[in-house]
């Protein structure tokens, strides 16, 4: 068994696709969602929305303006304003993407009410008017380019202002003793409502990592590989080197066990490359809990050579090439599951898992995915250990079906 | 003939590489449309009627409010976001607040805490710091600013009426700010030339494919260029009476076959699953049928890749590998994974020299446009004009290295 894991790993280390899809295809990958992500918004801030205003006469005796400088104030400010001269130039800006609306104060907009509880030297409580683009708009990046945030942000904005306006008509039908005064209503009107942002999980939510542990996902299914070389490589058909050893005296579950074990062995190796890789290079935040990460890279390992020995094992016409296509195919297809091809899937992913919880036990790529991310979000390591465990299990369930297969297959014609 | 037979029997004696690369990848593809689909269903949120009637349809968040305080207040808050945004309903428990951030359930947790109402009513009315609720982010933090500040202007709301109205119960405070929540503001919506609503799932598809026509083409057509350049092969068919240029054509005839079959195949998959057949209302039959020969032009792109990579000696596992990174990577900086506006300003600028850009935007300039017009043709007109000259410039260096070989 020793001499069949000595040789697997040699014979593994000298095969080209066994080292491009195990070791340098995650590293690519992750180096590719560098740049991908790069120029995404980090975790903890918010992207200040762009938004272009007519400074005109009747914006500049507005209150609206005082909220818009106060909302574009600040450590971490909500809004980003550019002042233009005039609608045009606004509408402008908004149809080449540079801003994500426009706020306008048309002077004849003012109401009895609010301008009569604000009477005097105040400014008057001019209605805003907001223009936005289409959700879609290709100059905002399109549907799934994150404008419609945006612009809910500005017309929530927008629409606060009307309700503060609204409030002012509703006590003026109903208690117009309560405007009496109106420093009084400035002073109610402008009370510091904030809230408070608390963390629940573990760490600070990050959409990007996510991503990251996807690539995990796939890059375990990817080591499969490794096992399927290594099983098909010891079949007897598959060479004359092969053949001879058939008939040497060592029991073929022996050679078996000696060749997954040299897979399972390089496979946690390389994977443990991939994770160093994305943990030191990249600088993906894994929580401190490196050590448990590990073992999870060496489980997933467990898994990924299970999936290759049943793939190996299959008495296939195309023999390791149509191995390797099988799990080539099934490892794109299930990494779409677990979200790795950009937003829409890991959109879709989410919603599969919602509606299919079971989905995120049976898909492999999804299980590691969540493995790492159960690390990141949860200060209990139950979900943790409960996709350790089944990883661990649908292993050995692998391993009970690939072995029998590989054991009761006869070669009539050698 | 014969040749050009043999070529294309090369190929389909490795049907695992056209089950997998050209139909189930494929296939994969209709899973980014629903993708798509999905996501845009997200916008339709249950806007105030006056906003919905001016084609602005805010979008709906997901949020859960924990509520310790139990008072008309905070039942108040629940039910104001339970106007606009999807209202999930979570235990009071740590673990099960985790997990609603963790899996994206919700896009943040609004905590009311004990006592928040009689705080804030005493604190309004005397002028003296509001209490702040508490909220927690999910994993999109601009949907989550987005809750923060209608909750922020809730609070708002609330203590301007508490303060207006000292006496005020707490029911006839709730009464008041239910009342003001309903007013909007005037929105309107401008509509680019470019907003086919209809386009979306199949543009998504088309920007799909570019990776699995490339790992098809790749691997397809290149292992039958390679096997094709296999001295002893080479060296049979040199011997017989067959000029070296039919040689060259009926080879590069099966390639032409294998690139047509792969696009045709691709297409019909796309087509079917965005339902350009079903409807083609936001989309000009000619558009489609524009979007898609693009495609064909783009896929000669790895057709002239396979050549080059024949000829590099390039083996079977190599193509396999430079396949599926080249095709990952090209519909990468295509904007297939994340739409480039996303993306920093140097992964925009080398996305300009790689052919799924332009081909992309052939394809979004003619499905986007509701006519078209000259400007929309001259712009599909570049797209697909530079990716024909990579298809050119890369077959180039191949017949460069030919030379060099021989």
């Amino acid at each position: 068994m020793l001499s069949t894991f000595r040789a697997t790993i040699r014979m593994l280390l000298r095969t080209p696709s066994a080292l491009v899809w195990g070791l340098a295809f995650p590293i690519i990958l992750a180096t590719m969602f560098v740049f991908m992500f790069s120029g995404f918004r980090t975790a903890e801030s918010i992207n200040a929305v762009p938004v272009a205003v007519v400074a005109d006469d009747a914006w500049n005796t507005s209150t609206f303006s005082q909220v818009m400088d106060a909302l574009a104030e600040g450590e971490e400010p909500l809004l980003s304003c550019i002042e233009v001269a005039d609608e045009g130039s606004a509408l402008e800006l908004l149809s080449t993407g540079e801003v994500d609306g426009v706020f306008m104060v048309d002077g004849s907009a003012v109401t009895g009410n609010a301008t009569a509880a604000l009477d005097g030297p105040n400014p008057v409580l001019a209605l805003p008017r907001l223009v936005v683009a289409s959700e879609d708009s290709a100059a905002h990046g399109g549907a799934n380019g994150g404008y419609e945030v945006n612009r809910s942000i500005l017309v929530s904005i927008a629409n606060s202002y009307a309700q503060s306006e609204a409030l002012i008509d509703d006590l003026a039908a109903s208690n117009s003793a309560a405007l009496a005064d109106p420093e009084a209503v400035a002073r109610a009107l402008s009370l510091d409502a904030r809230t408070e942002r608390v963390s629940l999980t573990r760490s600070t939510p990050d959409e990007t990592v996510r991503f990251y542990y996807a690539l995990m996902g796939m890059a375990t299914l990817f080591a499969a590989q490794l096992s399927m070389l290594a099983v098909a490589s010891i079949r007897p058909t598959a060479s004359a080197v092969s053949a001879r050893r058939c008939i040497a005296g060592t029991s073929r579950i022996r050679q078996l066990a000696g060749a997954l074990l040299g897979s399972w062995l390089l496979s946690f190796a390389f994977l443990t490359v991939a994770f160093a890789y994305i943990r030191l290079v990249v600088g993906i935040d894994f929580q401190g809990r490196e050590a448990l990460c590990i073992l999870g890279v060496a489980v997933g390992a467990w898994l990924a050579t299970g999936i290759g020995a049943i793939v190996g094992s299959l008495p296939l016409q195309g023999g390791v090439s149509a191995g390797s296509g099988i799990l080539t195919g099934l490892t794109c297809g299930l990494a779409i599951f677990a979200g790795l091809y950009g937003q829409p899937t890991m959109e879709l992913a989410d919603a599969i898992a919602r509606a299919v919880p079971l989905s995120t036990w049976v898909n492999p790529a999804k299980l590691i995915c969540d493995l790492f991310y159960s690390l990141y979000y949860y200060e209990s390591l139950a979900p943790y250990l409960a996709r350790l465990a089944a990883c661990a299990a649908w292993g050995v369930a692998f391993f009970a079906f690939a072995a029998p297969m590989f054991r009761r297959q006869r070669y009539a014609h050698l | 003939m014969r040749i050009c037979e043999s070529a294309l029997a090369i190929a389909f004696r490795h049907p695992i590489y056209l089950g997998v690369y050209v139909l189930f990848l494929s296939a994969l593809g209709t899973f980014l449309t629903i993708g798509v689909q999905s996501g845009s269903t997200r916008a339709s949120g249950s806007a105030p009627a006056a906003q919905q009637e001016d084609g602005y349809a805010p979008m709906q968040a997901s949020v859960a409010v924990i509520d310790r305080d139990g008072s008309e207040l905070s039942a108040e808050i629940s039910a104001h976001l339970g106007e606009t945004q999807e209202l999930v309903d979570i235990a009071d428990d740590s673990f099960a607040m985790q997990d609603a951030l963790a899996t994206g359930l919700v896009e943040a947790i609004v905590i009311v805490p004990e006592g928040y109402e009689a705080d804030l009513l005493v604190s309004a009315r005397s002028g003296e710091e509001l209490p702040a609720l508490q909220i927690a982010y999910g994993t999109d933090t601009q949907a989550a600013a987005l809750l923060d500040t209608q909750v922020a202007r809730w609070t708002a709301l609330a203590s301007a009426s508490a303060a207006l109205e000292p006496f005020a119960s707490a029911s006839n405070v709730a009464g008041l700010v239910r009342r003001a929540s309903a007013a909007h503001a005037d929105v309107s919506v401008e509509r680019d030339v470019a907003a086919a609503e209809t386009a979306r799932p199949l543009q998504a598809y088309l920007s799909f494919t570019s990776y699995s026509i490339t790992c098809s083409v790749v691997v397809c057509a290149g292992l039958v260029l390679s096997t094709m350049n296999e001295d002893r092969l080479r060296a049979r068919i040199f011997a017989a009476p067959v000029p070296p240029r039919r040689l060259g054509l009926n080879t590069l005839a099966a390639c032409v076959v294998l690139v047509v079959a792969v696009w045709g195949a691709t297409s019909v998959v796309g087509l079917v699953a965005s339902g350009a057949f079903a409807s083609t209302a936001g989309m000009l039959p000619t558009s489609i049928v524009l979007a898609l020969m693009a495609m064909l032009v783009f896929a000669f792109v790895p057709l002239a890749l396979a050549f080059t990579f024949a000829q590099a000696r390039f083996g079977e596992d190599a193509l396999n590998a430079l396949g599926n990174i080249g095709g990952m990577l090209m519909s990468f900086l295509g904007g297939a994974w994340v739409p480039l506006s996303l993306l920093g300003d140097s992964v925009r600028a080398v996305a300009h020299f790689v052919p799924t850009f332009w081909t992309n935007d052939a394809v979004a300039a003619v499905l986007g446009a509701p006519v078209l017009t000259m400007e929309v043709l001259a712009r599909y007109a570049c797209g697909v004009g530079v990716t024909a000259l990579f298809a050119v410039a890369i077959a180039c260096v191949g017949l460069a290295l030919t030379r060099h070989r021989v």
